[in-house]
């Protein structure tokens, strides 16, 4: 309560004496003009106007004396003990990361794309478990592969994408798939090739080493059912073992004490995600 | 809102308040006092409008938090403020639970007993005002209008940081302490005016 009166400079705040230079007709005539300025001076002052309290000082300083002797200083900070402005919170570099990582991933998945439509020229001809043509087989595998992650954050198609480019042999039989689907399309146009659309038409040739061999190549292949069957059976994506979220996922106010930085994006766990990711704390 | 050029709001000493506080950290006892007693007075006119006269005996146990956790802080001046701000809070709500009081009823209606009502004159007006005044006044505030003017005007938070305080949404926090300061410059306005005439006050409810 007010019992303690000021040891010095201020004021007793039951007086009602002018409060740090304001009077109460000064706060009067401002409410009255409006001055929500004013007025919060006015407040301001008023409610400061206590005198501090040695005794309270002193308890806070050997609290702090106590602290600082049993190393208490030294605890990590929790999130609700950071305040820093929130882009220093974050880090520039981390997110310059995260942008560069953003940008990788679209850059690489561009890749992808375009290795959608060159795939069934790399592979000549013979077929079975070849160029794994198409990016979402090819992205489903590497993350089943890499034993990993649920393949949530940005940029995790990119070191998916990114192996393949290098010509990662997958070994999944998809472009024989895709030949057999081709055939019957080419079945179903009338043997047509040219009804066909023309990427279709130009690896069917390919694959079958000329366009008058397209129809026996089909009929062989068609004939001899699924040399590469599981397509559908492939449950690559029902990996993904380790949870990512651990500590991470807890609510912030109540984990005991992560680290420092406060735990931006995801996970450190995986490797493949490393490198764009752990660049950042 | 967001004037600028505000003498409390902001606060001119929050540069030197990141100081003290990071010396602070590495164990300079003298800072932590500077820090204290730039912090102290704001926090304690908030307290005063959460818990009444329990402001000081909060406020005692808050800083024993403070005190203790300093090394987990990370931040500037402005920021110490919030997360003192935050700490002091969580310390008020604690007692309020503990005391099972009606939040802030014992306040509230003590306060409204001490303002200034319809029939004061305008001499027994301008003599209250004064922290109680003030105490009064804002205490007649919905509690979130109540806090976040504490917290912005008493205190010296900028919007985010009240809402950080808050819990709540900047948007949200803005409008009530806008409102809150509306509504205090209209009921002392209307005070004020006793002077010049016999007019009634409706607003003081």
């Amino acid at each position: 309560m007010g019992e303690r009166h000021g040891d010095g400079g201020s004021f007793d705040r039951r007086a009602g004496r002018p409060v740090n230079g304001w009077s109460k007709s000064d706060a009067a005539t401002a409410a009255g003009r409006q001055d929500v300025p004013a007025l919060e001076s006015f407040l301001a002052a008023a409610m400061c106007a206590d005198a501090l309290d040695p005794d309270a000082e002193n308890q806070a300083m050997a609290a702090f004396r106590a602290a600082r002797a049993a190393g208490t200083h030294e605890a990590q900070t929790r999130r609700r003990d950071d305040w820093r402005p929130r882009a220093e919170r974050w880090g520039g570099r981390s997110l310059r990361a995260t942008l560069a990582g953003l940008l990788a991933s679209v850059a690489l998945g561009g890749v992808a794309i375009a290795a959608i439509g060159t795939a069934g020229t790399s592979g000549d001809g013979d077929d079975g478990p070849r160029p794994s043509s198409t990016a979402p087989d090819q992205s489903a595998n590497d993350s089943g592969g890499t034993g990993a992650p649920g393949s949530t954050a940005p940029g995790s198609s990119a070191p998916g994408r990114r192996d393949g480019d290098t010509g990662g042999p997958s070994v999944r039989p998809s472009s024989a798939q895709d030949l057999e689907a081709h055939c019957r399309a080419y079945d179903a146009v009338g043997k047509n090739g040219e009804a066909l659309d023309s990427i279709a038409w130009k690896r069917l040739v390919e694959a079958a080493g000329g366009e008058k061999k397209v129809e026996k190549y089909c009929a062989d292949r068609t004939g001899q059912p699924a040399t590469g069957q599981p397509t559908t059976g492939e449950p690559a994506t029902g990996q993904p073992t380790e949870s990512p979220g651990g500590a991470d996922s807890r609510p912030e106010n109540e984990a005991p004490a992560p680290t420092v930085e406060p735990d931006p994006p995801k996970p450190s766990k995986v490797p493949g995600k490393g490198d764009l990711k752990d660049a950042a704390p | 809102m967001g004037q600028a050029g505000q003498p409390r709001r902001g606060h001119a000493a929050d540069g030197e308040l990141g100081v003290a506080v990071a010396r602070a950290q590495e164990g300079d006892e003298a800072a932590f006092a500077v820090a204290y007693r730039l912090v102290q007075p704001g926090l304690l006119g908030y307290l005063r409008g959460l818990v009444g006269d329990e402001a000081e005996d909060v406020a005692s146990d808050a800083w024993l938090e403070i005190a203790r956790d300093l090394g987990r802080f990370r931040g500037d001046g402005a920021g110490f403020r919030g997360w003192t701000a935050t700490i002091a809070r969580n310390r008020a709500l604690d007692y309020l639970r503990r005391q099972k009081v009606r939040p802030r009823a014992s306040v509230l209606e003590q306060d409204l007993l001490e303002l200034p009502g319809a029939h004061n004159t305008y001499d027994q007006a301008l003599d209250s005002i004064s922290t109680e005044y003030a105490l009064g006044l804002i205490a007649q505030l919905p509690r979130d209008q109540a806090e976040a003017v504490l917290l912005r005007v008493v205190v010296g938070l900028d919007g985010p940081a009240t809402a950080r305080v808050l819990g709540k949404r900047p948007g949200a926090v803005r409008t009530a302490a806008y409102r809150g300061l509306k509504r205090l410059a209209k009921q002392l306005g209307a005070e004020g005016v006793t002077e010049e005439g016999p007019r009634t006050l409706g607003e003081s409810g």
